[in-house]
């Protein structure tokens, strides 16, 4: 049932500089204790598919490590519904899962190609990051406790170095596309390559704000799988409410070029 | 050498002092090359989003080797 908030603030889109991205976090964790359901609903949701892939995947590491790479590239396509309950924050209006349910069924082909190609993106690194490892192991990588003993607690400074930098290099170009085209492409009906040169766009002119977010994203998505992937029930949402208003603040300038359709006049 | 014979400092051994050393002086050094890369991004043409992909993979870099120390220091503990 939609509703009208009692209390709401409208946050005015700011200049970006390093404390954006605490800024960022801070409305998301707002707007999560607004309207908590749908976004812990979603963080649960995602949590029980994550046990279920550990579980179906435990003894396969590069099955696991392709299901959880994919899933974290995929992740802003899985918060879409989340952008909206935060626009809907944003106008005091709070919505149920039943609205956002409804954004999932309208099936929208720009969120669906957009996937795909963050799919893609998904498996590259998959594959690419199998041949370093394969290429550079002492020993075969097989099972999780493989690449623990061989990769992670390898005593010099090499290969799992080489992996997280290999990472990085390919994470660059995907965070780049998606911060903010995800949201642009729930919030108008550009296309998706407009929604992409657009998150190109705000991440080249804010480099240095735009990689402390990512990292931020990357610390906290670690520390929820630490806790056994218990904390993305809670952190997930947070990160996608955050990602809206990183887009609110990043267009903020573009608003002119493309414009948004006008939120509804709040009571 | 027997082990009791060995020489400590503060009730650390050589070994343990290195070790620190190794990951604390590694870390320090990761932070520098962040100042320097900050310089030669600010000073370079190699453009904003340059600067971004030298700053992620560089911080990333930074954060694996940080957890794979945090990781490896934890499953000594167990």
């Amino acid at each position: 049932m939609n509703h009208h908030a009692d209390t709401f603030v409208n946050p005015e889109p700011l200049p970006i500089n390093l404390v954006s991205p605490l800024r960022w976090l801070a409305l998301g964790w707002a707007d999560l204790r607004r309207n908590p359901v749908p976004g812990l609903l979603h963080g649960l949701a995602l949590s029980v598919f994550g046990w279920l892939l550990l579980w179906a995947a435990r003894d396969q590491f590069w099955l696991l490590a392709g299901a959880f790479s994919g899933f974290l590239i995929v992740a802003p396509v899985l918060a879409t519904g989340l952008y909206h309950v935060s626009r809907s924050c944003g106008v005091g209006r709070c919505v149920g899962m039943r609205e956002v349910l409804q954004l999932w069924a309208s099936g929208d082909g720009r969120m669906v190609r957009f996937g795909l190609l963050l799919a893609l993106a998904g498996t590259g690194w998959v594959i690419t990051s199998a041949a370093l490892v394969t290429l550079l192991s002492p020993e075969p990588i097989h099972r999780p406790i493989d690449f623990l003993r061989h990769v992670v607690l390898a005593r010099e400074l090499g290969l799992f170095e080489y992996w997280v930098l290999l990472g990085a290099v390919l994470a660059a170009p995907v965070f780049a596309s998606s911060v903010v085209a995800m949201p642009m492409l729930v919030d108008t009906s550009v296309p998706v390559n407009m929604a992409v040169a657009a998150s190109w766009s705000a991440v080249a002119e804010n480099p240095l704000p735009m990689a402390l977010w990512a990292l931020l994203i990357a610390v906290l998505v670690g520390l929820g799988m630490i806790t056994g992937l218990l904390g993305l029930i809670v952190l997930l949402p947070l990160l996608a409410h955050a990602s809206w208003h990183a887009y609110c603040d990043l267009t903020r300038r573009k608003t002119t070029d493309h414009p948004v359709p006008a939120p509804p006049a709040h009571a | 050498m027997p082990d009791a014979m060995q020489a400590t400092l503060f009730g650390y051994t050589e070994g343990q002092i290195a070790q620190f050393g190794l990951t604390f002086g590694v870390g320090a050094f990761i932070l520098y090359m962040l100042f320097i890369v900050l310089n030669l991004a600010l000073e370079s043409k190699a453009g904003k989003f340059g600067t971004f992909i030298l700053f992620l993979v560089l911080s990333f870099g930074m954060l694996g080797f940080m957890a794979k120390n945090i990781i490896q220091w934890v499953l000594d503990l167990g």
